[in-house]
């Protein structure tokens, strides 16, 4: 993985000194809060319901095992002991007092860490395929451009004031996005180029975006050599930052200057200004692109042995995986098929690590869980962890014999529900109970969930089906992506939901849409249910995903259920 | 009849705290003074204001009182904020002492 240089680590170590300064300036009375809060917003410092929060960077979720410890020793040292892993593959400090913020940063610092653009009208953490560098559907390592995106636009003096937030994401993986790349500012697809057999291309989405006004990406460029990504990249934020609304926060996105311009003017005007800067500086030349990927170049994998005596295959590992999928024990053949990913080399496997236990906040972490993580990774990996954007962990290498050890390792302190991809790994905003910007509480919807899904063989043969749950309409939660979408609305002080069907974040991108009426809180687990069981007993069969069948039927059969009670339909 | 009481955010923690009759902040929004007229309230706040040392953004909210005649806030969210997450944590750590001294400290 990626290691500082000097330049990284001396503006890493400068910010958090300037920081100190900052704060015992503000702790002393001589700055006002007014005039503290843009300071402390760019080192990802926000003020929520209970307390200061930190969001701590974690570019494009790689972690290494020093890294995750460090983090649980944060946790444990000056937070309650636990963090929050984020839907931008960030951690959030629910509880640091400001005073030690910048002994936080310090220890940041200490292992090539820092909160530098966590917040703020910049740039943010780009995010990516959390399977990066060990899927089989991948084209190309993603985590590559992401680290020249990161050093480009780290400190990027014309970009530190832009209209609004901006995120990028990156996808290696032309057929499985797993990034939600059609749902940021930009996404950025590595695809096979078009014009030159063998080579790739970067094909660049726009205004994708959730929030009040949900969009899907549009092409901005079909194929673009990735020598010219840097450029481009800058060319929209110039045509972003020229024109993109400041006089309306809600406005301010550039999703909708894409809406407003139609995507055809947009291109014309980035095309207008691409051409000026095109064969600079920030032309990516063959030894740049080495000089970053040689950090991403694949560990010492073992080389073993299959069955014949001769080297292990992909379809011997494959074979292995089914026999535990079927095997004796349930709990590892459920855990196995849901939270064990084939692996691009031979005798490995990719473990997630559901965040999701049964009553839990979903991307919640003890310190103890963060130190068992990392040392698993040391143990069975090559301390290597990846934060998912649906805020599970990845253990990336696994030997893939030793995934029984795993898993019971996991069970231990509640690290094993295999839930990965079910109804139950949901993704869920922190809402109300920490937020100062919700309307209502997602956290007890989905722990409220969670405890309702008992029967566990009812869950898998539910199959594939994303749940996503915000407390308001700024859509951290992306309740517009979840098959199911659940977001949480105040009614005369009281919270109701809104359920949503239909949305996907894939390379089927789609917003849900309201199904009808919201549901008031004693009842969303159940309409929840009653969504569930509709697609149960109409589905054409067990292979006929969720969003399939939503897609294929429309709500009419869920309507029916739902809302058959006049009493409910009058809400 | 609106009753309100001035909160705001500890410089030093974040946590919520509210405006006292003797112009102390406390952490308990029991301890809190209860305003009945809009007057008095703007006065408060402007006072909350000029002490920013010890209080981020301070403003006004609404309160009614509770059978024995305890305030409370009046929103949902208000009341999350005076009592906590209303979920386990999932790490029942204690929260990172306070630095404050003085008057201010008084918590629960």
């Amino acid at each position: 993985m990626y290691q500082y240089d000097a330049y990284d680590k001396a503006i890493v170590e400068q910010r958090a000194a300037q920081f100190r300064d900052q704060v015992a300036r503000r702790l002393s009375g001589e700055i006002s809060e007014d005039e503290f809060k843009p300071l402390r917003l760019q080192n990802g410092l926000y003020m929520q319901l209970h307390a200061y929060m930190l969001r701590v960077s974690i570019p494009y979720g790689l972690l290494a095992s020093k890294q995750l410890r460090k983090l649980a020793e944060i946790a444990e040292k000056y937070d309650r002991g636990y963090g929050h892993f984020s839907t931008r593959q960030n951690i959030q400090y629910n509880w640091p007092r400001l005073h030690d913020v910048p002994t936080i940063l310090d220890e940041l610092a200490s292992v090539e860490m820092h909160a530098i653009q966590s917040s703020g009208n910049c740039i943010r953490n780009t995010t990516s395929d959390h399977f990066a560098g060990v899927s089989r559907d991948e084209l190309e390592d993603p985590r590559v451009y992401c680290e020249l995106i990161r050093q480009w636009s780290t400190f990027h003096p014309e970009f530190a004031f832009l209209p609004r937030k901006f995120k990028i994401a990156v996808t290696g993986a032309p057929t499985a996005d797993r990034a939600a790349v059609r749902v940021h500012d930009i996404g950025v697809r590595i695809i096979p180029d078009p014009e030159q057999s063998g080579a790739t291309a970067c094909q660049i989405l726009v205004g994708g975006g959730l929030g009040r006004t949900p969009r899907i990406a549009e092409v901005c460029r079909e194929a673009l050599p990735r020598e010219h990504l840097l450029s481009y990249l800058e060319a929209i934020l110039r045509v972003y930052n020229r024109h993109g609304r400041r006089d309306n926060k809600y406005k301010a996105r550039i999703k909708i200057l894409v809406g407003a311009l139609g995507i055809e003017e947009f291109r014309r005007q980035v095309d207008e200004e691409w051409e000026k800067i095109r064969d600079g500086v920030m032309r990516l030349t063959d030894e740049e692109f080495e000089r970053v990927a040689v950090f991403f170049s694949s560990p010492d994998y073992e080389r073993f042995t299959g069955k014949d005596g001769g080297p292990r295959t992909l379809a011997d590992d494959d074979l292995r995986l089914a026999a535990w999928r079927l095997g004796p024990d349930r709990a590892l053949g459920r855990w196995v098929a849901s939270n064990v990913t084939p692996h691009r080399v031979p005798g490995y496997a990719i473990v997630t690590v559901s965040l999701k236990p049964k009553g839990k906040p979903p991307g919640d972490a003890t310190s103890e869980q963060m130190e068992l993580i990392a040392d698993l990774a040391d143990e069975f990996g090559f301390g290597r962890i990846v934060v998912t954007h649906d805020q599970n962990l990845v253990l990336p290498d696994v030997v893939l014999e030793r995934l029984p050890e795993v898993h019971a390792k996991l069970s231990g302190l509640d690290l094993a529900e295999a839930n990965v991809g079910k109804v139950t790994d949901i993704i869920a905003c922190p809402g109300l109970d920490y937020c100062n910007l919700a309307n209502a509480r997602s956290i007890p919807v989905a722990t409220r969930i969670t405890e309702h899904m008992e029967d566990l063989d009812y869950l898998h043969d539910l199959g594939e089906i994303s749940l996503n749950i915000s407390g308001c309409i700024n859509a951290c939660g992306h309740h517009h992506v979840g098959n199911i979408g659940i977001l949480g609305i105040d009614k005369q002080g009281e919270e109701f939901y809104q359920l949503m069907l239909g949305g996907s974040s894939s390379d089927d991108a789609s917003l849900g849409k309201i199904l009808g009426p919201a549901f008031p809180s004693s009842e969303i687990i159940d309409a929840v249910d009653t969504v569930l069981r509709t697609y149960i007993d109409e589905r054409e069969s067990a292979d006929e995903r969720f969003l399939d069948y939503v897609r294929r039927a429309g709500f009419g059969p869920f309507k029916a259920r739902l809302y058959s009670n006049t009493d409910k339909a009058a809400r | 009849m609106s009753l309100w009481m001035i909160t705001g955010s500890s410089t030093d923690d974040g946590a919520p705290i509210y405006l006292q009759a003797d112009g102390c902040w406390s952490r308990r929004v029991v301890d809190g003074e209860v305003l009945d007229d809009h007057e008095r309230r703007d006065e408060r706040l402007a006072l909350a204001r000029s002490g920013e040392r010890q209080v981020c953004d301070p403003y006004p909210i609404e309160v009614l009182r509770g059978a024995g005649g305890e305030p409370r806030p009046r929103s949902l969210k208000q009341r999350i904020r005076a009592q906590g997450p209303t979920v386990p944590l999932v790490a029942d750590r204690p929260r990172p002492g306070s630095r404050l001294e003085g008057p201010a400290a008084r918590s629960a």
